[in-house]
């Protein structure tokens, strides 16, 4: 059988089909929108949030408390050794001295403290790690700086990290979760859309079994229609997006003025991500369509 | 297996003790055998409820057998992969007691689907479907089939028969719908394919309708093959 003509073919059907029954197509159609653009949304919001956090990267710090006997020369050698743990991105080396005047600078007890004949505090390293890092490799960072000499203590507010961390990745896993949901929903409704027009169709299908039509002959149509359906809904959904953050924008950006920051806006997904989507839905929409005609 | 004398080298459709149940009282056929060789014109007679459409669905692949052997060009039709039925339906014509013709469609584009079920692009598949209705003498390209009569209907749907040029024709009551000049065209028609080495097998409640002297004629009554 030759490529082209059967699916010329199946394509002038399915444009028959939707002329048709245009109403049957556009609500479901639109019922896919709605599934459609609130994953879409999401995404745009979340892509958008996080390009805008990008420069302001949460990186965890830890602080060295170095021994009180230690010498300069030891505390120097520490900071080189830090450094070289895995993990490890900067060592700044706070000596005892500037500790004592800043607590001095900012405590109401100034005075007293500027006349104490022995400084009281000791060396502390603040150790930065690498943005991102995970809860237990900041742990292992911290082992690995506890076991080195002249390290007092280590101290390391792990709690609002791992928090952090958590809620980010029960966004992520949720985000998938139901926009996946939301997807198979919609791929749902378009197998039973297209199950009702070919069921509407039983007599046509008899007829082309009966002149030797093949099962893809006879279900590519509707594959067109739930392909060209699910197309036009993630139009629509990008559409309605757009549209929401027309309206989300604004104010959006006068509520990051409140706080002080420069305009912030969520723009809308790069064209080659939103021709993706467009290309995903039409993958799906062909996929689900051939499963609904099937008998 | 016990099956009629054919002339000629293999045939083309063999019933090997065939039975068909519908449900579990109704018998449609019972231990039926029989052979038909190419280009024979084949007389299926017998009354109403004898299993001549029966017959005809076992040959077109539209049912299975309950027991016994169905077999058309060497395939068994129940052992026939799914895929296969295609191509095994594109190898002959079919004719049943309803037209069965789409009305969300022209009459031209009703006997083009086999050819383009079959693969063949449109401009073929229209010139075939012209040429076709044109042999069964039928010029309302345009019309929708329920504009036709029912003489009318009846040779659409032949047209669509053997618009793929098959080499087995079935037709269920031809004389049904037709007045006594047309089934005699329509007759005469199919036994110019039957000349023109096609097996053409016709399905009649009447023996008297006019079947070219050479057809050979197979009885059913009750289910039953009567010698």
């Amino acid at each position: 059988m030759s490529f082209w003509p059967p699916r010329a073919h199946a394509l002038r059907r399915a444009l028959r089909l939707i002329a048709r029954r245009p109403g049957t197509v556009l609500s479901a159609a639109i019922l896919c929108a709605v599934a459609l653009t609130l994953p879409l949304l999401a995404a745009t919001v979340a892509v958008g949030v996080r390009a805008a956090a990008a420069g302001v990267a949460i990186a965890p710090e830890l602080s060295v408390f170095v021994a009180p006997a230690a010498t300069t020369q030891e505390v120097k050698s520490l900071q080189a050794r830090v450094e070289a743990v895995p993990g490890v991105v900067g060592v700044r080396h706070v000596p005892r001295e500037a500790a004592l005047a800043e607590l001095a600078e900012r405590s109401p007890l100034g005075t007293p403290l500027r006349e104490l004949k022995m400084n009281p505090l000791p060396d502390v390293l603040v150790v930065a790690l690498a943005p991102g890092i995970s809860p237990p490799a900041v742990d292992a960072a911290a082992a690995a700086i506890r076991k080195l000499p002249r390290v007092d203590s280590v101290q390391f507010d792990a709690a609002w990290y791992r928090k952090l961390m958590q809620i980010g990745r029960i966004a992520v896993i949720g985000g998938a979760v139901v926009g996946g949901t939301l997807l198979v929903l919609a791929a749902a409704v378009l197998i039973g859309a297209v199950r009702l027009l070919a069921t509407a169709s039983s007599e046509e299908v008899r007829i082309l079994r009966m002149v030797g039509a093949d099962e893809a002959f006879i279900a590519r149509p509707y594959a067109y229609l739930a392909g060209a359906t699910l197309t036009l809904a993630a139009a629509l959904a990008v559409g309605a997006t757009a549209a929401v953050l027309g309206l989300l924008n604004p104010e959006l950006t006068e509520l990051s003025r409140l706080y002080g920051a420069a305009g912030f806006a969520v723009p809308m997904l790069p064209p080659s991500v939103l021709a993706g989507f467009l290309l995903t839905a039409l993958l799906i929409g062909l996929i689900a369509g051939s499963l609904g005609a099937r008998r | 297996m016990s099956v009629a004398p054919i002339e000629g080298p293999a045939p083309l459709v063999v019933f090997d003790h065939v039975t068909k149940r519908y449900g579990a009282f109704r018998l449609a056929l019972s231990e039926v055998s029989f052979a038909i060789g190419r280009s024979e014109f084949v007389l299926l007679a017998g009354p109403g409820g004898a299993g001549k459409s029966t017959v005809l669905r076992l040959i077109a692949a539209l049912e299975v057998p309950t027991s016994g052997r169905v077999i058309v060009g060497g395939e068994d039709i129940a052992r026939l992969r799914p895929r296969a039925l295609p191509f095994l339906r594109r190898s002959m014509g079919v004719v049943l007691q309803d037209p069965m013709l789409l009305d969300d469609r022209s009459v031209l584009e009703n006997v083009m689907l086999p050819a383009l079920a079959s693969g063949l692009p449109a401009p073929q598949a229209e010139e075939r479907a012209r040429a076709a209705l044109a042999r069964v003498g039928l010029d309302a390209f345009t019309a929708r089939p329920h504009e036709l009569a029912s003489g009318e209907q009846q040779r659409a749907a032949l047209a669509r028969a053997i618009v793929n040029r098959p080499a087995l024709v079935l037709v269920d009551e031809p004389t049904a719908h037709l007045d006594a000049a047309s089934t005699a065209s329509i007759l005469q028609l199919l036994e110019q394919f039957a000349v023109a080495g096609v097996t053409v097998i016709v399905a009649s409640h009447g023996e008297s309708i006019g079947v070219p002297a050479r057809a050979r004629t197979i009885r059913l009554d009750n289910g039953k093959l009567v010698e």
